[in-house]
């Protein structure tokens, strides 16, 4: 076992071994020649007086004061094995030298290396928490018991020398040696909890922060988000939060989040315990509910509202704190400036925590919290941490914040672009009509010369006055067939480019009349019985009467039209002041809406061999009188289920050039 | 015997023309275009034109233009297959504006009313 020694002193860690003597300027003595059986230092008696003073005091001071002071103290020698250890190594530091092994089945063996050596920023946050922020010397050495309790102890080792280079001799035995002194920094269970606290706190936040970060969402559900994180007992934890916002040179509340009062607390409290929902569980139970979780803190949150700009005096207090911009702790108490009063007096808290959310040096928000119902101190440390917090929820606000613009501005650009593609729809539909109307006066005018000479001729061969009965005929057909094309053209041409209209003073009942009387034979051939209700009064207007024939004479033909098994068509008129209207309703059976939609368009058509043309030309028509033309459908059970209406000014007014 | 120039390039509707305005009985002068027209007012002194606009080379508002610099008194008719030249407001110095039809009654009603009212402007 000792033969080994040497091997397992090699195998130490390198980074250890500056813990252990190598200064010995001798060669190392044999394997066993420094062991307690032959002689070694701590077991010889030590040689009178102050032959050896430092060796042999060293054993009996350090015996005497781990004893009283109750610290664990092992010496190891110049190979870093273990040459005796205390009592108090097994008491206070069960299974030090590993493996679980008493420690006096330890002596001779090397000092293992230590897997409970803590990293420095956490052994000094350790430190802080248990000595107020001294940190005692030495290397700081944690140990999970089997229990899962934890030890944390200071290492202390310090190198021993022989005394008196005049005793050389004594020394050729390799003595000098490590005395290492183990100072118990277990405040017991107090330092495990906050170890496990902090633990938990840490893995809160970086859920929280994981929450924030994976969901891209609107403002207001950041600005809930950060307030659940703040009041959950899984987050911070504190009973009530606030979110304030920046406006101008005020602080205004915006959202609030907790119990009201402690009969709500309760009730709120309660459930929480019964449901035990996770952070996530309750903020997707928050978004989908919508509203504020609890409307009466929310509304309370409303009411806040802090100036930001003022007196001197006001800077004390908590305008002073979020100039500052650090997380602060105010405390209510007498002779604090007005705002920070009013504030203590509209919350009821006791103790705020008051934290600036900042992105750089601009202010963002700032959120309060506190615990009003269960008046628990709130600690550095719950400040620390919303403080640290406040930093990744300044951060998600205004990525919120960008999001939210970046979204207006895609639903403004929509906006744009459909009303841009319903422009351009328009524009083509014109662009559509107007190479239709070129075409159509291009086609017209090469067809209606040809036109004009064989009707013309044929007329004229007719005028000559023909003998045979055959040849008359034949130039008679001709003539009408001519006659008709030409009539269609000028229905073509017309739509196109309306004819100059001649104004003339007119009667419209007259009108209305006359547009009716030339479909007499069309109407009695369909069963169709006409009647006209003229208003009481001569309607006189000025106007082209041409037009208007033309537009009421399209409104008839589509009656008669839809009322193949007979029907009745009635007409009216009626006067309003410089307004006139026509009225054309028969017992068709309706025109379903989307027919409605597109009854004026152009070459639009239900019928079969219909020219789409009619009603677009009684709407051009009526336009150029400066009038509206409107359909109107009753599905009211009456007799006449369509209703087209033309209303005309009549006022003193030149007639409508086109 | 009313003289009557008839500008058209169309030989059908020349021909039409001829057979129905002597019919009538004018004496009918024809040119096959714009510039023909001009030269052909300037020779026979017509007392009234029948004009067409849509002519090869120079069209029938600017033979109209050209005549009626030498005598504004003539009266003239534009007579053609577009509407839309009732828009152009070279036009309307024209005394009367008939659309192209086989049909040549108001044709024949223009012309005659043209000339009765410049003979009635004559005797008073």
């Amino acid at each position: 076992m000792l033969s080994e020694a040497p091997e397992k002193r090699k195998a130490l860690p390198s980074g250890l071994s500056g813990e252990f003597p190598t200064v010995d300027a001798r060669a190392p003595s044999p394997a066993g020649s420094d062991s307690l059986e032959e002689g070694g230092l701590w077991n010889q008696r030590p040689p009178r007086g102050s032959e050896f003073p430092a060796g042999a005091n060293a054993k009996d001071v350090l015996l005497g004061l781990t004893e009283t002071l109750g610290l664990g103290a092992f010496i190891s020698d110049s190979h870093g094995r273990i040459l005796w250890t205390n009592d108090a190594i097994e008491a206070e530091f069960p299974g030090i030298f590993a493996l679980g092994r008493p420690a006096d089945e330890a002596l001779g063996e090397a000092v293992p290396p230590d897997p409970g050596l803590l990293p420095d920023p956490i052994a000094e946050q350790l430190e802080r928490r248990s000595f107020g922020g001294r940190a005692p010397e030495g290397a700081l050495r944690a140990r999970i018991l089997p229990g899962g309790e934890m030890k944390t102890y200071r290492h202390h080792s310090f190198h021993l020398a022989p005394a008196s280079p005049a005793r050389p001799g004594r020394l050729a035995a390799g003595k000098s040696c490590t005395v290492h002194c183990l100072i118990n920094t277990t405040p017991e269970k107090k330092l495990a909890d906050t170890y496990r606290t902090s633990q938990h706190e840490l893995s809160s936040v970086k859920e929280i922060l994981d929450i924030l970060y994976e969901s891209i969402t609107s403002t207001r559900d950041v600005m809930n988000l950060i307030l659940v994180a703040v009041t959950s007992r899984f987050g911070f934890g504190f009973n009530r939060a606030f979110f304030l916002q920046v406006q101008g040179d005020l602080l205004r509340g915006h959202l609030g989040i907790g119990p009201a009062n402690p009969a709500d607390a309760n009730r709120i409290w309660s459930r929480l315990a019964e449901s035990n929902p996770t952070l996530r569980e309750s903020l997707r139970l928050l978004s989908q509910t919508g509203g504020p979780p609890d409307p009466a803190t929310a509304e309370l949150a409303m009411r806040i509202c802090i100036p930001l700009s003022g007196s001197k005096a006001a800077e004390a207090g908590i305008v002073g704190a979020i100039k500052g911009g650090k997380a602060t702790l105010l405390y209510r108490r007498d002779r604090l400036p007005w705002v920070d009063d009013e504030l203590f007096k509209l919350l009821g808290s006791h103790a705020l925590a008051v934290v600036p959310l900042r992105i750089g040096q601009e202010l963002k928000g700032v959120l309060l919290a506190d615990n009003f119902i269960t008046q628990k101190p709130i600690s550095d440390e719950d400040l620390g941490l919303l403080k640290t917090f406040s930093g990744y929820a300044g951060i998600a606000l205004e990525r919120s914040r960008l999001y939210d613009d970046l979204r207006q501005n895609v639903e403004k650009l929509q906006e744009a672009n459909s009303e841009l593609q319903s422009n351009q729809k328009r524009l083509m539909q014109a662009e559509k009509l107007s190479a239709i109307g070129e075409l159509a006066g291009f086609v017209s005018h090469e067809i209606r010369n040809p036109l004009v000479a064989i009707g013309g001729l044929a007329r004229s061969a007719l005028a000559d006055g023909s003998e045979k009965p055959e040849t008359v005929e034949a130039l008679s057909i001709i003539a009408n067939e001519v006659n008709r094309l030409e009539r269609f053209l000028k229905e073509t041409l017309d739509f196109v480019k309306p004819s100059a209209t001649l104004a003339d003073d007119v009667d419209l009942n007259e009108v209305v009349l006359e547009s009716l009387a030339t479909f007499r034979e069309e109407l009695v051939a369909n069963g169709i019985e006409a009647g006209f209700e003229p208003a009481e009064e001569e309607i006189s207007a000025r106007l082209d009467p041409h037009l208007l024939r033309g537009a009421l004479s399209n409104l008839i033909k589509n009656a008669i039209e839809a009322m193949h098994g007979g029907g009745r068509l009635r007409l009216r008129s009626l006067q309003k002041g410089a307004l006139a209207r026509i009225q054309v309703a028969d017992t068709g059976p309706g025109i379903p809406p989307e027919v409605q939609r597109r009854i004026f368009d152009p070459f639009f058509t239900t019928k079969k061999g219909g020219t789409g043309l009619g009603l677009a030309m009684s709407q051009q028509s009526v336009k150029s009188l400066g009038g509206t033309i409107a359909l109107e459908t009753h599905d009211d059970g009456g007799e006449f289920r369509t209703e087209f209406s033309i209303t005309l000014p009549i006022g003193r007014k030149e007639g409508v050039r086109q | 015997m009313k003289r009557i120039l008839v500008a058209d390039d169309e030989p059908s509707i020349r021909k039409l023309y001829e057979r129905e305005l002597i019919r009538e009985g004018y004496e009918v002068h024809f040119a096959s275009n714009g510039q023909e027209a001009v030269q052909l007012s300037a020779r026979v002194h017509p007392d009234l034109i029948v004009m067409d606009i849509r002519m090869p080379g120079m069209d029938g508002i600017e033979s109209m233009r050209r005549i009626m610099e030498e005598d504004n008194q003539i009266p003239i008719v534009i007579n053609t297959a577009y509407t839309s030249y009732k828009d152009n407001f070279l036009c309307w110095s024209a005394d009367a504006y008939v659309t192209k039809s086989s049909d040549l009654t108001e044709l024949k009603a223009a012309i005659r009313g043209l000339l009765e009212g410049e003979r009635s402007a004559q005797n008073a």
